[in-house]
């Protein structure tokens, strides 16, 4: 099994399922947008045909509505998030659904507080009173869609009063939030993980997607559905084909033709037909002990996949484990092999932004000691195993390569990306770009509605466990902390574990600010500090996974989206008491 | 005096590389201008001043100060080979580096500062080569030799007699070209901005900015903390220890007034805990704790904090509001004012034409609910088209009535519909 990485190069991802695929010859190959936009890259993909952000960052100055859900975006997506401020500032109106009271709550129109992993009630209600009051974009529906009938009946079922039941909410805030959305020309829905991290993920995605097209919000400026990935290249790791399903360009693996294409431009024969393992399925995988070997570029499963416990035992039952990183992790521990990489100042390469924009990144220093390159490490080992397609100069042979074999990504080359790069479909050297997607016909020709039914969390609070878990990150850490913990001033900011707890349950337990807790879930417990606020709501907790010293994810559920194979990461059952 | 093509510069550059570390604007791969060598991009004079903070040489964002190996023995931070020569601080830079080279020195001396500063030769640009040829205030002085720059050639003027030495080794015109033009053109550019921070200190001080405001102004800070970064005259650092094999470097890194962490005390007591308070304090320093302690404002308008703001609070857009909605300041020198003149007297302050300006606004306003709205939301920003002085539309944007009257003469119901509007919502 391979673990390729969001945060290397669109070349080095490139490599790394070449690697897999052509040398190997196993589909076994993923990255951790298993963990966090696979309900889109699926969601999206099977209701417009293209799983990815549909409109520029910049569409966001154009909108009137921004309705934005399970994205705390001015932490996460700082860029992002000024950028609905300052839309805000000018007049454009903001929806926000999220229980937390995040900064962007603070200047909404409209802030929603509903309970945790109710968003399709959420969704299906809106559409349900959209419809009710004629609120539909008809002639978008009957224009640019297929399958309307089936969306019509399943929402029908979604009363306001009912969605206001299941979401906590009240039914007039619902009814507010379908009208504002509906009634304005140009109406865009921003998300992220609170969206995805489910295990109905991909329903949640779906029934964005599913109000973009009720109210003609998709192929215009200022609309669309805005997925926000969180690191540097979980884009271009996708569309490189770092999946088990896809090569380059989301070109299936079982598609007798793609695979026929790849052979013949790799050079090799018999290349697998069947989708491989995931990041988490291969984690079980080896716990039951079918898997023997794992690769593991830059990423850090033992932090940042769900039940440390069970990463580890299964970690641990594998033959061989190969670690390939920038700085030691709780992972290389584990590592029979560790190779030592180069960071992103120390390599020429590019990376694909939320918004489907590849660009340069370029080498400013040397790598310390003995570390490469990881292109230059994957061509090694490619070498080593006997393939010798896997000989390149620089980066640059390596994009003229990934254009060769990947439609979307045909007009780029190094010398078109000097400055502000290109947005994919790129699909010749003279094309400008694609600022945005599904203009006056979907990727998949029709846009496809796909009704979604609300269905509970894997783990409910019960009378052991009454909270919820939700876990994230804060503004000044990214992941598991390997790089940021490093950063002086970044571990100044955030030092300790902390678990957000609002002050009506703090006080009933006797827990005051920044007092030492103990978390726990049927999976395990960990201390942390309390941060006693009021951005939670009542019965709800928040941590983040970058503390190795007080991991959230030994607390989270390892319960999987069916499709999607992404965890559910936003709700556990937990409790929580001062440490004695 | 002389004058100089950019490709002689180049050349004069290249050639002082023997004696010293030159730095100047280059342009980069991507596009972008930054404080480089010449080995790292062609020279890129124009294009106004350079984002990063250009006081970086003499205060980088990280050095070392000293290390200390297991002997105990600590050593000195490297002293730098060759002085620096750094070319391309703008008029309001050079005055940022009189200010920061001030602080550094008082109270104790800042040795591994000054073991940069010290013996560097600093040349300044102004002239035509702002961004998109904008025109840049001439210093006329506080450095070694200004470069000003007349639309096809820069002017050489020397100020100390380092830079007078350095001018003679320039291969250039020796033709002289009069400075008077672009002086009287420098002496011209509109100081709107100044008075605007100086009322702003003064509202300050006056304590007329509440809370509230400073609660608005946090609220919409995401805590990048590029204002502070790029500022020539923060100066705040953060002292820290990297241990590597046996040796221990003791670093210093520069901090941000916008963290939690940076006045949190060891026990998680912050008595600037709240974003509100951080927020205050960026703009109160400089605007109102600095004149207690050096008699001057120490933001001297180099527009950095504004242009990285992603969220559109910096420095002269936070003073802009703060005039808008807590103005017309004044009210003692209003009194003083009461005092000396008659009220008919008053009334000429402001010119019959300003007067009738006034009224169409008021009266504009009572026709149009949406240019309320304008008023409301943007300020003095919705009163761009109308030819009014600062304290004028102060008065119209605050819905100060009295100053009104008092200038403009009685106003009749409907003309002070706005005013009522203003005064209604309360904000202070």
């Amino acid at each position: 099994m391979f673990f390729s990485s969001a945060k290397t190069t669109n070349e080095e991802n490139y490599l790394m399922m070449k690697l897999a695929r052509a040398v190997f010859k196993t589909n076994n190959v993923d990255h951790c947008a298993r963990l966090c936009h696979s309900s889109t890259v699926l969601g999206l993909g099977s209701t417009f045909g293209s799983g990815a952000m549909t409109n520029s960052i910049s569409c966001m100055d154009e909108a009137e509505v921004i309705f934005v859900i399970g994205s705390n975006t001015t932490e996460q997506h700082p860029l992002i998030g000024s950028r609905i401020l300052n839309a805000v500032a000018r007049g454009t109106k903001l929806i926000v659904a999220d229980n937390r009271k995040i900064r962007l709550a603070k200047v909404a129109a409209l802030h929603l507080r509903g309970r945790n992993g109710t968003d399709v009630a959420l969704l299906n209600g809106m559409m349900n009173v959209i419809i009710r009051e004629g609120l539909e974009d008809k002639e978008f529906i009957s224009r640019r869609t297929e399958n309307y009938g089936e969306l019509k009946r399943s929402v029908e079922k979604y009363p306001k009063e009912l969605a206001a039941q299941i979401t906590g909410l009240q039914a007039e805030d619902i009814v507010k939030a379908a009208r504002m959305f509906a009634e304005s020309d140009r109406a865009m829905i921003v998300y992220s993980m609170g969206v995805t991290q489910h295990t109905h993920g991909v329903d949640n995605v779906r029934s964005c997607a599913n109000l973009a097209m009720l109210t003609g919000n998709v192929g215009r400026p200022g609309t669309g559905v805005n997925p926000l990935r969180g690191q540097n290249n979980v884009q271009g790791a996708c569309d490189v084909g770092a999946l088990p399903d896809v090569y380059s360009g989301y070109q299936k693996v079982t598609d007798a033709d793609k695979r026929s294409a790849f052979e013949k431009a790799w050079g090799v024969k018999g290349l697998p037909d069947s989708i491989g393992l995931t990041v988490t399925t291969a984690i079980n995988a080896a716990a039951d002990g079918k898997l023997k070997a794992l690769f593991v570029m830059g990423e850090n499963p033992m932090m940042s996949d769900p039940d440390q416990s069970h990463v580890k035992e299964a970690l641990g039952k594998l033959d061989f484990l190969v670690v390939q990183d920038i700085f030691p992790t709780l992972t290389s521990e584990l590592a029979d092999v560790v190779l030592p990489a180069a960071c992103y100042a120390e390599k020429d390469g590019t990376f694909t932004s939320t918004e489907r924009r590849i660009q340069r990144v370029r080498k400013a220093v040397d790598p310390p000691g003995e570390s490469k390159a990881d292109w230059e490490v994957l061509c090694g080992i490619a070498k080593r195993a006997g393939y010798d397609g896997m000989v390149y100069g620089s980066p640059s042979e390596i994009m003229d390569e990934i254009a060769e074999v990947t439609p979307i990504y045909r007009g780029v080359s190094y010398d078109r990306l000097d400055r502000i790069g290109l947005q994919w479909p790129c699909p010749a050297s003279g094309h400008p770009g694609t600022p945005i997607l599904h203009i006056g016909q979907f990727t998949r020709g029709l846009g496809l509605f796909s009704p979604a039914d609300y269905g509970p969390p894997a783990e409910l609070p019960d009378p052991d466990y009454p909270f919820v878990l939700s876990t994230g990150r804060c503004y000044f850490h990214f992941h598991t902390g390997t790089m940021t913990r490093r950063s002086r001033i970044l571990d100044r900011e955030e030092r300790f574990p902390y678990v957000e707890i609002c002050s009506d349950d703090a006080k009933r337990l006797d827990i005051t600010d920044r007092e030492r807790v103990l978390i726990s879930t049927r999976r395990g417990e960990v201390t942390a500090m309390a941060r006693v606020n009021g951005v939670m709501p009542k019965g709800v907790l928040f941590m983040t996974f970058h503390f190795k010293e007080g991991a959230a994810n030994l607390l989270t559920n390892n319960a999987l989206d069916s499709e999607a194979k992404i965890p559910e990461y936003k709700i556990s059952a937990a409790n929580i008491r001062r440490l004695a | 005096m002389k004058t100089v093509t950019e490709n002689e510069l180049t050349n004069f550059l290249e050639s002082l590389q023997v004696e010293y570390d030159v730095r100047a604007p280059i342009e980069l791969h991507d596009g972008t201008r930054t404080l480089g060598r010449l080995s790292e991009g062609p020279l890129a004079i124009g294009g106004g001043r350079i984002h990063f903070k250009p006081t970086r040489p003499f205060f980088p964002q990280s050095e070392t100060l000293f290390s200390s190996a297991d002997d105990i023995k600590t050593r000195p931070a490297a002293y730098p080979n060759k002085p620096f020569f750094v070319l391309g601080m703008t008029a309001q830079d050079l005055d940022c580096l009189e200010f920061i080279d001030k602080f550094f020195a008082a109270d104790f001396r800042d040795d591994i500062y000054f073991s940069k500063r010290t013996g560097a030769i600093i040349a300044g640009i102004s002239g035509r080569c702002g961004d998109s040829g904008e025109f840049l205030r001439i210093a006329g002085g506080k450095c070694d030799l200004e470069l000003i720059y007349d639309g096809s050639r820069y002017l050489v003027v020397p100020y100390s007699g380092k830079g007078r030495e350095l001018e003679k080794r320039i291969a250039g015109d020796n033709s002289v070209r009069s400075l008077e033009q672009l002086r009287k053109e420098s002496n011209s550019l509109p100081d709107e901005d100044l008075r605007t921070l100086k009322t702003a200190s003064r509202l300050m001080r006056q304590q007329r900015v509440p809370d509230a405001f400073w609660q608005e102004i946090a609220d919409r800070c995401i805590a990048c903390s590029c204002c502070n970064y790029v500022c020539p005259t923060c100066t705040c650092f953060e002292v820290h220890d990297r241990r590597h094999n046996s040796t221990t470097e003791r670093r210093r890194i520069w901090d941000s007034c916008q963290f939690d962490g940076f006045m949190r005390e060891a026990s998680g007591h912050n008595p600037m805990g709240a974003e509100m308070l951080r927020t205050r304090r960026r703009i109160h320093h400089k605007l109102v704790a600095d004149i207690k302690r050096w008699g001057h404002i120490t933001c001297f308008l180099c527009g950095r904090c504004d242009d990285a703001c992603p969220t559109g609070i910096g420095m002269k857009a936070v003073c802009r509001d703060i005039v808008a909605r807590f103005g017309p300041p004044l009210p003692d020198d209003m009194k003083k004012e009461c005092k000396t003149r008659s009220p008919s007297d008053r009334k000429k302050g402001i010119s019959a034409m300003h007067s009738n300006v006034i009224i169409e606004v008021l009266e504009r306003a009572s026709r149009e609910d949406e240019f309320i709205v304008q008023l409301t939301e943007l300020g003095s920003r919705a009163l761009k088209d109308y030819n009014l002085t600062w304290e004028e539309r102060a008065a119209l944007v605050s819905g100060d009535i009295r100053w009104i009257e008092n200038h403009v003469g009685k106003l009749t119901e409907p003309q002070k519909i706005w005013l009522n509007c203003r005064l209604q919502q309360e904000i202070w």
